[in-house]
């Protein structure tokens, strides 16, 4: 219907094209070139009132209030809606009982005084329904209501929602920063696998047992202690008539502190057995390996006395001036010295190296 | 916890899990994904040996196309039925491909929150199926929010007001009505009559009065091009073509368009029973409320003509239909992550955490 319409109108013109929107819309553009902005307003009025046919001006009076708004933007859905009722002879009541809508709604709608209505959604179903029942081309109406006003959705809360930008793969602060760490963490593990290899590995596991034994001292170990303490009294008084066992006690009980204070105690009580200990003698340290074992040992003065990857089941036998410094890279290998015979990670430890023989020095 | 440091490199995602189509929708990106909700299955090797095994060979569009028209080793399926999971591990793997298709990011595997609109009807089981459906896709965190909250947010609707607000939304698969105030719902119904049951009315009706079977893509276009719900002035035609039953050779034959109207008389007295019954339920003010300003119509079945000219006449209220009614749900979804963002979940009464 509407679309036909139109032919007729432009038929009179002389204008015998079938595609009657383009053209009808094409006509009205160069009537506005020609007339320029005051007399923009003019081929509306002219329209509405030299017709008589009510369908045709409906369409074409559309057409150039769509040109017009682009131009001026100044006519309102509302009014187009008002002409376009007033066209088809349509009473405010005629409409509200179509749309179910109260007739100050409509009157509302043709005022475009949206301050009483609904929000913007239910104003703008309204005007799409009305341009409906009007048989006008409901997008025409909407985007001169967009074009009007900028018609938002209401905030859902009290306070409008800023939308905070997510953070996506495709940042370039998150792209640097990934491969910064992954270079990292690829250094590290470089690090940690070409550096000093085996030593890292065992100097772990002993250090982490000992601390345990620190913060843990459940009552198993107290009495361990404690018979050590035991022990150590006796050994002690012992040496103070012997000079030469001294040493042997000391290092036995290094392991644990308590142990060696009340050690120290001991031998204050015999001043006259330190300075046996303090002799720079040469003394043997035999190694027993039970596995295969990388290790380094070095004397008091720095000396090397080994390096090198011993086979399992195998002694070594080495002299030198106590402490000695011994660096392993696990723990299979027991240590005989002094004629006693105990694993390595029975011995105290200092910079991932273990020390045997060390109190004596120590005093 | 390497999850929680995937998650920052995916975006939330809100998706419209529905019966006829699935649509995701991403923060900051609107609508990224518009697809049928349907997968084509390929049966790997050969059925005799008993070693088959199954693959995808299509999902979405590409596997709408081959509904009906697939050879022996393709099965092409609709995972949701009725609003409601019909195959749980067809409907994970098809998220899956759905979310992965809306990251394209090579190096991580998606980890993103999940928005997902679900049936206000749907049982607890349904509900439980959707949510583990999503998180076996690969979602961090799923949260559910009712298809009438979802298609009221969407549709812009003041719903966090003291005021009533009544929203349609009719589906694929499941016609909601809910009344809802304060961010919550008052009222909601659902019922299991959607777009699907249009096109099945129609192929009802065709096989009765022409003894022709067409099929349910013929019925959809139909339903297209000439459905509607209430009489209009002009008689529209179409030609649509299926088989002959009595013949058994495929015919064609014309429908009009108050044939289709008389066809889908019987799922669209349901859609207004439905809407009529939500309207004796609900608390008078809200009632007023609704009187007042109307309902809206969300949804693909609101693009079925004259539907809001239906409902106004049967129910003496003003209908409008949303802007954009297919995507308001998804859309809703979105704006209801943003405010879980802003606010923490409890804005809303949802589901899942």
């Amino acid at each position: 219907m509407n679309e036909k319409t139109p032919i007729s109108h432009l038929n009179d013109e002389g204008d015998d094209t079938s595609n009657s929107k383009e053209d009808s819309e094409k006509i009205s553009v160069a009537q506005e070139g020609e007339d320029n902005i005051n007399d923009s307003e003019t081929p509306k009025v002219s329209n509405q009132k030299e017709t008589n046919d009510s369908e045709t001006p409906k369409v074409s009076d559309k057409k150039e209030t769509e040109v017009t708004d682009v131009i001026d933007g100044e006519k309102s859905p509302g009014s187009i809606l008002r002409q376009a009722r007033e066209k088809g002879n349509m009473s405010i009541k005629h409409i509200s009982d179509r749309l179910f809508l109260d007739k100050h709604v409509i009157q509302a709608l043709e005022d475009d005084n949206y301050e009483g209505l609904p929000p913007p959604i239910f104003v703008r179903g309204y005007l799409r329904n009305y341009a409906k029942v009007l048989d006008i081309p409901e997008e025409n109406i909407l985007a001169v209501l967009d074009q009007n006003e900028n018609t938002s959705t209401p905030s859902i809360t009290k306070n409008p929602l800023t939308p905070n930008k997510q953070t996506s793969s495709n940042d370039l602060w998150h792209s640097v920063s990934t491969v910064v760490v992954i270079v990292t963490l690829m250094i590290l593990m470089a690090l940690w696998q070409f550096y000093p290899s085996s030593d890292d590995i065992s100097s772990e596991t002993p250090g982490a047992i000992n601390s345990d034994n620190e913060s843990w001292p459940s009552d198993l170990d107290n009495t361990e202690i404690n018979a050590e303490i035991n022990t150590v009294d006796e050994t002690a008084i012992k040496p103070a008539a012997d000079n030469a066992s001294t040493t042997t006690v000391t290092t036995t009980t290094v392991q644990s502190p308590p142990a060696v204070i009340t050690v120290i105690q001991q031998t204050e009580n015999t001043p006259a057995q330190v300075s046996p200990v303090l002799v720079n003698e040469e003394k043997t340290i035999l190694l027993h390996f039970k596995k295969r074992v990388w290790m380094r040992v070095t004397d008091k003065t720095g000396k090397q006395l080994y390096e090198g990857i011993s086979k399992a089941d195998k002694a070594l036998s080495l002299e030198g001036l106590p402490p000695f410094n011994i660096k392993v890279g696990n723990s299979g290998v027991d240590i005989e010295y002094q004629g006693e015979i105990k694993n390595i990670r029975n011995y105290p430890k200092e910079n991932k190296s273990y020390i045997i023989g060390a109190v004596s020095t120590g005093e | 916890m390497f999850k929680r440091v995937r998650g920052l490199f995916s975006n939330d995602l809100s998706i419209d899990l529905g019966t006829a189509n699935t649509l995701i929708y991403v923060r900051g990106s609107g609508i990224v994904l518009d697809e049928p909700s349907v997968v084509a299955i390929r049966q790997r090797g050969d059925g005799a040996s008993g070693n088959s095994s199954k693959a995808i060979a299509a999902v979405g569009s590409e596997a709408k196309l081959m509904l009906g028209r697939t050879p022996g080793h393709i099965t092409a399926i609709r995972p949701m039925k009725d609003g409601v999971i019909a195959d749980f591990t067809i409907t994970e793997k098809m998220l899956q491909y759905f979310i992965h298709k809306v990251h394209d990011n090579k190096y991580w595997h998606p980890s993103p929150r999940v928005l997902i609109c679900v049936p206000c009807g749907s049982t607890q089981v349904e509900r439980r199926a959707i949510r583990e459906s999503a998180a076996g896709a690969g979602a961090r965190d799923v949260y559910l929010i009712e298809e009438p909250m979802a298609a009221a947010i969407g549709a812009g609707m003041p719903v966090s007001e003291a005021t009533g607000s009544m929203v349609l939304d009719i589906g694929g698969g499941t016609t909601e009505v809910g009344i809802l105030s304060l961010n919550g719902i008052v009222y909601s119904e659902s019922i299991r009559t959607g777009g699907d049951r249009f096109d099945e009315a129609i192929i009802a009706y065709v096989r009765r009065h022409y003894s022709t079977i067409i099929g349910e893509a013929t019925a959809e276009r139909v339903k297209h091009d000439i459905g509607s719900a209430y009489a209009g002035k002009e008689l529209r035609e179409s030609y649509v073509r299926g088989r002959n039953l009595a013949e058994g050779i495929p015919r064609s034959i014309t429908l009009n368009s108050n044939e289709v109207l008389e066809a889908l008389q019987e799922p669209l007295a349901g859609i207004v029973s439905t809407v009529k019954g939500a309207l004796e339920k609900i608390p008078p003010e809200l009632g007023s409320d609704v009187a007042e300003k109307g309902i809206v119509l969300t949804g693909g079945g609101a693009l079925l003509t004259d539907i809001d000219r239906l409902l106004m006449e049967e129910t003496g209220l003003p209908v409008i239909i949303a802007d954009d009614p297919l995507t308001c749900v998804a859309r809703g979804g979105g704006r209801a992550l943003e405010m879980i963002e802003e606010h923490g979940p409890e804005v809303f009464a949802l589901e899942g955490l």
